[in-house]
């Protein structure tokens, strides 16, 4: 077992008490973990939005932690670093042998981490993500290694050394999306795994749509869209960045033509992801997704 | 004679408290309180028993005594008590005293609860005799169907005796006897469908011919056993009041009661109970109490429930009670949390379902706009499959589907379900006041048959925000498809059937729809006649008949014809077998 585990949330204008019931749970499956043998626990709260409100909420957020965790922190960033960019500078301000990268609208179950921690001990593996409920991400994975293209960001852990070994996430993608499948892509090129623990539930607060699908905001679009211009550029698949753009071009909805004039405008900067070299051999630009998908939601 | 002189018999309400009084007292005698022209004293001779009785009526005490039977004048209602029990007393002489009777008494006193603490007092004077009581129930149902109608029928003698001055249904009786140290020994209540209420014969809430009298009986039987009790009759012990004991007002209530109590049902094999748990634990609204019913007299399993449970944050792991189920169908679980559950509702999670985070936040919304009715959000169906070789029992292997109608209709539903049990949540008060509980007698459909119940007397508050998700499993891993499809139809049918025995309630807007399906059933049959008829006019035309050498000729002899009586008579068949399955 991982001598040490550090728990990760960068939040953004949060509702206080989504964030309470986050530490309950994350106080509920670290003591699982401790019980599996972790020693050393820190939670750490890494704030991009107004600085107050993360301090006012130290005292809270400790109690929920009193007697797992070693160390709770609340940090003020004081400026917007985005979903990566916050995770990197939580994980640098660290030393645990784990990084466990939480979004502020789940909830773990309590197994998560112990079930999290036995897969990211297996041969090589770099990550792990968790499974998602109520709404189960589609991404596939290999039914019996676990092996998957990438991890979701949501509940995401890694082995520091391979976090560090690719510099963490790129904050590139801001203010958050495909920042995880980056970073696996990143992970799987250096030669670690990325694997997928569905006993490792995780909620994690999606809405459903009235057209029974995954309620997706005109935020996300914009942010996706944008993250999705960067992996093309990045992966060196200039053709699916065309098509992509063209596609705008004609029949996108205003989110998505912000996104283009954006990614145009930093792309007019210079402002460009370098390519990775070898990217080829893990990207996996499958039907508009990046990984092959086991069902579809309708959005 | 006074009007309240009555033949005996055994089959009289004076006849029934004998029998019990013989049945559930020791030896000795009977004091009989206002003991009227001395009608229960009739009965003891043949049972052997001394009698006593006492009467405010000096008329009537005259005609007792006349008859030999040892009967004295004393007005109970006289204020000083103690000197009245000092006479009963002295009059009992030291004799063993089997039970004081109180028969058609108490009603016209002031102060029941003070009456019942007076007989308390003279029960333990009396060495630990048993009290025997008659008393009309006012909520019997020919009162209760004038009553809704504004008439208030006082008459000379029974129920609504014009010298009553106090009282009772059920639960009060029960209340005040419990309240003031009884405990019931026995009870015997008089039931009676005809009484002396049945007037005017030709009032719509009298007539048991009239729908408005049918649904007022079936109406009348949901709340308690007393639609047709006449007078309780029942046999008490006075045992004291215990300082502990208190009976709330039901008119209070606790201010502490969750918003909502969920039942989340398991068998406990699954560790999918986490999933459902953990969406709980995510809730935006947590204003609630969760009750884990695991259905199983395996002790392991339910150990290892319990110690699921137990991994849970503390806060919320004091919002759960893990409750043991051993036996019964499948609704004993569902209707153990209806007789436990402390919210305002009951929502329901089997283990293997989750919900989204506004889950309860929806219900709520629901309730607010609508209070007391049954309250509904959406609900999206997935298919799972089971992952023999997996990392994990299930997964699934499609997105989300939404079969299921999204407003409430009651007709629709009264023909097959729209609402999994994930996604409405019922008022407990409206449990409470109807006893509603799930049939325990269906071995499936138990959710619907109690949800078209519900929603029929209470009506529906929709939401239009999907908030759960009903997992579906194709390979018969879960109950759906594991169970026989002939069990199923047969049991919605036998539910559809003993449903529409009763009159139904509806709620507004509900007829237009079905009236114009049948306008729509009717324009349909009357084309397909038309279109027959002009068919088999053809067939007989002078050009079908001329042509029909052609047609030898080109081999074709009709059949074009006979094909297109056919299919008309397809859709006829058609329409017939859509109307037998629904």
């Amino acid at each position: 077992m991982f001598p040490s585990v550090g728990v990760q949330i960068v939040t953004y204008h949060n509702d206080p008490q989504q964030l309470i019931r986050l530490a309950e749970g994350i106080a509920a499956t670290m003591a699982q973990a401790r019980e599996a043998g972790v020693e050393q626990v820190s939670v750490e709260f890494g704030d991009c939005g107004d600085p107050a409100s993360i301090e006012s909420l130290h005292s809270a957020l400790a109690a929920e932690l009193d007697g797992v965790a070693d160390h709770v922190a609340t940090v003020a960033f004081g400026e917007n670093l985005g979903s990566g960019g916050g995770s990197n500078a939580l994980a640098a301000r660290r030393n645990d042998d784990v990084i466990w990268v939480l979004n502020p609208d789940t909830y773990p179950s309590p197994q998560c981490a112990v079930e999290l921690l036995a897969t990211l001990a297996g041969d090589g593996v770099g990550a792990v993500d968790g499974r998602q409920i109520p709404i189960e991400h589609p991404k596939d994975h290999d039914p019996v290694t676990a092996d998957t293209s990438w991890g979701s960001g949501s509940c995401f852990m890694f082995r520091r050394q391979a976090f560090d070994a690719v510099d963490g996430f790129d904050s590139h993608f801001f203010p958050m999306y495909c920042d995880d499948v980056d970073i696996s892509w990143r992970l799987r090129l250096s030669g670690w795994r990325v694997c997928h623990a569905p006993r490792a539930a995780v909620f994690h607060d999606k809405r459903i749509t009235v057209g029974a699908g995954v309620a997706i905001s005109e935020f996300e679009i914009t942010s996706g869209t944008l993250a999705r211009l960067w992996m093309t550029r990045r992966y060196g698949r200039s053709d699916i960045e065309a098509e992509t753009l063209t596609w705008i071009d004609t029949h996108g909805s205003p989110g998505h033509r912000a996104a283009a004039s954006e990614f145009r405008r930093r792309v007019a900067e210079g402002d460009v992801p370098a390519l990775v070299p070898g990217a080829e051999r893990v990207a996996e630009f499958v039907d508009g997704e990046y990984a092959v998908h086991r069902f579809r939601y309708v959005t | 004679m006074s009007r309240y002189s009555f033949d005996f018999s055994w089959d009289s309400t004076y006849g029934i408290a004998a029998r019990m009084l013989d049945d559930t007292c020791g030896p000795g005698l009977v004091l009989d309180l206002g003991c009227g022209e001395g009608t229960f004293a009739q009965p003891f001779a043949e049972l052997e028993r001394e009698y006593l009785g006492v009467e405010l009526d000096p008329g009537s005490v005259d005609r007792c005594q006349a008859q030999g039977l040892d009967v004295h004048l004393i007005d109970l209602a006289d204020p000083d008590t103690d000197a009245v029990h000092d006479r009963l007393v002295e009059l009992v002489g030291g004799r063993p005293v089997a039970a004081v009777a109180m028969l058609d008494v108490i009603e016209h006193l002031v102060d029941p609860a003070r009456v019942f603490a007076d007989l308390g007092r003279l029960l333990e004077r009396l060495g630990g005799a048993r009290l025997v009581v008659s008393i009309p129930n006012v909520t019997h149902i020919d009162i209760a169907s004038k009553l809704l109608l504004g008439r208030w029928d006082t008459t000379s003698t029974g129920l609504l005796d014009s010298t009553h001055v106090t009282f009772f249904d059920g639960d009060h009786l029960e209340r005040i006897a419990r309240a003031s140290g009884f405990v019931e020994l026995d009870r015997r209540d008089k039931q009676m469908t005809v009484t002396e209420q049945e007037f005017p014969l030709d009032h719509p809430a009298v007539s048991r011919a009239t729908t408005l009298r049918q649904f007022t009986e079936a109406l009348r039987a949901l709340p308690d056993d007393h639609r047709d009790t006449y007078q309780f009759v029942r046999a008490y012990r006075f045992e004291g009041v215990t300082p502990t004991e208190s009976t709330p007002d039901p008119g209070s209530s606790a201010r502490t009661q969750p918003f909502c109590s969920v039942l989340v049902r398991t068998q406990g094999g699954r560790a999918s109970i986490d999933d459902a748990l953990t969406c709980l634990a995510a809730q935006t609204d947590r204003d609630v109490e969760v009750i884990v019913a695991v259905h199983s007299d395996d002790d392991d399993v339910v150990t290892s429930v319990e110690a699921r449970v137990a991994r849970y944050g503390s806060a919320f792991r004091r919002q759960i009670v893990v409750l043991r189920i051993p036996s019964g169908g499948r609704s004993a679980p569902l209707n153990a949390g209806l007789e436990m559950a402390s919210g305002r509702y009951l929502a329901f999670l089997d283990d293997d379902d989750v919900v989204t985070a506004n889950w309860i936040e929806e219900f709520r919304a629901a309730a607010v706009r609508a209070p007391g009715t049954v309250v509904r959000a959406q609900c999206v169906a997935q298919e799972h499959a089971s992952t023999p070789d997996g990392l994990i029992d299930f997964a699934p292997i499609e997105g989300f589907s939404a079969p299921y109608n999204p407003e409430f209709d009651l007709v629709q539903h009264r023909q097959f379900n729209q609402s999994p049990i994930c996604s409405w949540a019922v008022p407990m008060g409206a449990v409470r006041a109807f006893r509603l509980r799930f049939d325990d007698e269906l071995p499936v459909l138990e959710d619907w048959e109690f949800l078209v119940r519900a929603a029929g007397l209470l009506g529906v508050s929709n939401r239009s925000a999907f908030t759960s998700v009903y997992r579906r499993f194709t390979d018969g891993w879960g109950s759906t498809k594991s169970i026989d499809e002939a069990v199923w139809l047969e049991t919605a049918y036998a539910i559809r059937n003993r449903l529409d025995m009763t009159p139904t309630l509806l709620p507004a807007g509900s007829i237009e729809p079905m009236a114009r399906l049948r306008e729509d059933a009717a324009a349909m049959s009357a084309a397909y006649d038309a279109a027959m008829a002009q068919v088999e006019a053809f067939e007989r035309s002078r050009y079908w008949k001329l042509t029909a050498p052609l047609r030898w000729i080109t081999g074709r002899r009709g059949a074009s014809i006979s094909l297109l009586k056919l299919r008309l008579n397809t859709v006829r068949e058609r329409i017939g077998s859509e109307r037998r399955a629904n």
